[in-house]
């Protein structure tokens, strides 16, 4: 996978546990209690322009991914790195600062990611005073205004508190604040399952035309199959902390080859209304708590033997570029499964 | 508008919400039909009324908002004008209700048992053993596993597609002739989500129930209902067959919100999208309210509020669709 530059985002075999008892045992270094594994061995990597996409039910780990590569949590094991820097290693606001300019973050709720105590003005301002990247405050005011014109709103818009604009407004906010630091990569954590349909359309189109024109990596974090669709070059498919497909997005929504992606394919409604009758999933996922021996998803697979239920498999790269952690994949495409 | 009888019939229904100094109204004027054996849908936006007007239906409505309606009518009985301990026992006995959220409909501090079986006895003259039984009757229903050790536990220790269809199988509790489903998969994962709709269309065609099924996701709509009544700004713009209204619509917001929508195997040119939102509850206009976002709204639009008209086979509250059809 390693090309000869280094890629712009490179996540390496990241694992997150969270513990499970009372608030007092999360203190470090007390005896180790019941844990939830988020994240279990998690790699990809994203290059400038690209935008991968993660996408899973509720509980896969997507988000926890989203928060390790923006630093929100730290990695039990595993790294991040940016520019070949290996970002988990860093420590302290002086060798944190520099990467943090350069990888920002939109949230999914824009009404509780805004202050509501602040101007647009100064919530846009706020990572230009952080980072030092404007001269005076004349420079700062014109940086605010290029970036509302950016995002689609009016230079009018810096005086006005957030409860004064709508849902899809105050993400437009969210995307302007994000961009003001001028980074590199942009991690949006289920920036548009808020907001309505035709809204959503909006922030999506927004997003793709601000990928194109600033070159930027993004990682989108998304349930939406159909909006992944829309803006990924890149999609993993997560499921209870794993990543059990990765590959380019044509390819995946051509060839699904992990029997959860097709399933999850299929739950899409079909709104050309061919009448093709969906066969839902059966079965939930499991508790992430005691997952399942062998492969996470052998109690809902239709495919699952034996082999499923003691052994994990492996993530095994096929022709066509796509990687798939699944059994019965493997041995039809002739592969050894001992890999 | 149909020739048999309606289950339901609704017209000139408007919901008002009083205020000091003004009252604003949040569903004006909507009239609509559900068939025995029907599922219709009503698409909307957050804001646009849908939620309004089927809890309308069934008397929930907090004040200081109140209703008004020329008549509502189930099997021809008016419900409209009815006192809030008589629409309570039309409420669950002839009209059951599915809330979006299945953890706030159940009572955390009661077994799915005692709620099932308290429900189940206050609709029905049973004895508590035969309350029993029904309600395991009805967990087997709506595929619940293990239903007699299930009678034991509480909401908490079910997942939420579970708890869901707990949720179902209390709105069914009474043998209701209507469902209103408001949003039932909304809080759901779209694996359970799949699951919970196959689910409601399974019971509908085994009980000859009606629907109405409320929700934001065309996706849903396309699936599961018969007909689609889409909602702008508390008004209803179009009435059609689903197959109609998500393929060929005539109004142009349900156009618009229909391309807004990503979907797979197109060009992944970008979204059509409807500029603007919708204005919030309260806003009055002269007009048709969707003229300001309207790509072909003419002068006419902007004066003269549109009236829901038929057009080919559907009822669409359109200028340009009326007069483009020379209707």
């Amino acid at each position: 996978m390693n090309g000869p530059t280094k890629p712009l985002l490179q996540v390496h075999d990241l694992y997150k546990a969270f513990p499970l008892s009372s608030g007092i045992s999360l203190m470090p270094g007390r005896a180790k209690g019941p844990t939830v594994k988020a994240v279990n061995g998690v790699s990809f990597e994203v290059d400038r322009g690209q935008a991968l996409s993660l996408v899973g039910e509720s509980g896969c780990g997507k988000s926890t991914v989203a928060k390790l590569v923006t630093g929100l949590h730290r990695p039990d094991a595993g790294y991040v790195s940016i520019n070949g820097t290996n970002v988990t290693e860093l420590s302290g606001r002086r060798q944190l600062r520099p990467f943090g300019r350069r990888l920002q973050m939109v949230f999914q709720d824009p009404f509780a990611s805004l202050n509501p105590r602040w101007r647009v003005g100064e919530i846009i301002a706020e990572p230009i005073h952080a980072f030092s990247l404007a001269a005076s405050r004349a420079d700062v005011s014109r940086r605010v205004e290029e970036l509302l014109i950016q995002v689609g709103l009016s230079t009018a818009d810096a005086g006005k508190y957030p409860h004064e604009f709508s849902g899809g407004q105050r993400q437009r906010i969210s995307i302007a604040r994000a961009l003001a630091s001028e980074p590199e990569f942009l991690v949006c954590d289920e920036p548009t399952s808020a907001l309505d349909v035709s809204v959503q359309a909006q922030i999506l189109n927004l997003l793709k035309d601000l990928q194109d024109r600033l070159g930027l990596g993004l990682l989108f974090i998304s349930h939406n199959l159909a909006v992944v669709y829309h803006v990924s070059d890149l999609i993993g498919i997560m499921y209870l902390g794993r990543l059990v497909e990765f590959g380019r997005a044509d390819e995946i929504f051509a060839q699904p080859q992990h029997p959860y992606t097709r399933l999850l394919l299929d739950t899409i409604p079909d709104l050309e209304m061919r009448g093709r009758s969906r066969a839902p999933i059966s079965g939930e996922v499991p508790n992430p708590i005691s997952p399942p021996d062998g492969c996470v998803f052998n109690p809902r697979c239709p495919l699952a033997r034996d082999v499923c239920r003691t052994e994990l498999p492996p993530m095994v790269t096929m022709p066509s570029g796509t990687s798939t952690a699944c059994h019965a994949v493997a041995n039809r495409w002739g592969t050894s499964e001992a890999h | 508008m149909m020739t048999e009888t309606p289950i339901l019939s609704v017209r000139d229904l408007s919901v008002s919400f009083a205020q000091f100094d003004r009252t604003i109204s949040a569903v004006h004027t909507a009239s609509f039909d559900v068939a025995r054996g029907e599922v219709l849908g009503i698409v909307g936006e957050s804001g646009a009324g849908k939620s309004l007007t089927s809890m309308a239906i069934v008397g929930l409505i907090p004040p200081p908002g109140y209703i008004e309606a020329t008549s509502i009518t189930l099997e021809g009985r008016p419900i409209h004008n009815l006192g809030p301990k008589e629409i309570r026992s039309v409420r669950g006995r002839d009209i059951g209700v599915i809330f979006q959220d299945p953890l706030t409909s159940l009572d955390p501090l009661f077994t799915i048992g005692d709620q099932l079986i308290e429900t189940i006895c206050t609709h029905l003259p049973l004895t508590v053993p035969e309350a029993r039984s029904r309600a395991i009757d009805l967990l087997i229903e709506v595929g619940i596993p293990a239903p007699e050790q299930r009678l034991q536990s509480y909401p908490h220790e079910l997942s939420g597609g579970m708890r869901q269809r707990v949720v179902i199988a209390l709105a069914l509790c009474a043998e209701p002739k209507l469902v209103i489903a408001d949003e039932p998969t909304t809080a759901l994962d779209v694996s359970i989500q799949a699951q919970i709709i196959a689910l409601l269309l399974r019971l509908c065609r085994e009980r000859g129930m009606s629907i109405i099924l409320v929700t934001h996701d065309m996706g849903v709509i396309a699936e599961a209902a018969d007909r689609v009544a889409v909602m702008y700004a508390g008004r209803i713009v179009e009435v059609g067959k689903t197959r109609q209204v998500v393929k060929n619509a005539r109004h142009p917001y349900t156009r618009g919100l229909m391309g807004a929508i990503p979907k797979i195997g197109q060009p992944r040119t970008k979204l059509a999208q409807i500029s603007g939102s919708m204005p919030r509850p309260g806003t009055e206009f002269e007009g048709c309210a969707f003229a300001e976002r309207c790509a072909v709204a003419e002068a006419k639009c902007r004066s003269l509020r549109p009236q829901l008209l038929t057009v080919d086979d559907s009822y669409v509250a359109c200028h340009v669709a009326a007069s483009g059809v020379g209707a």
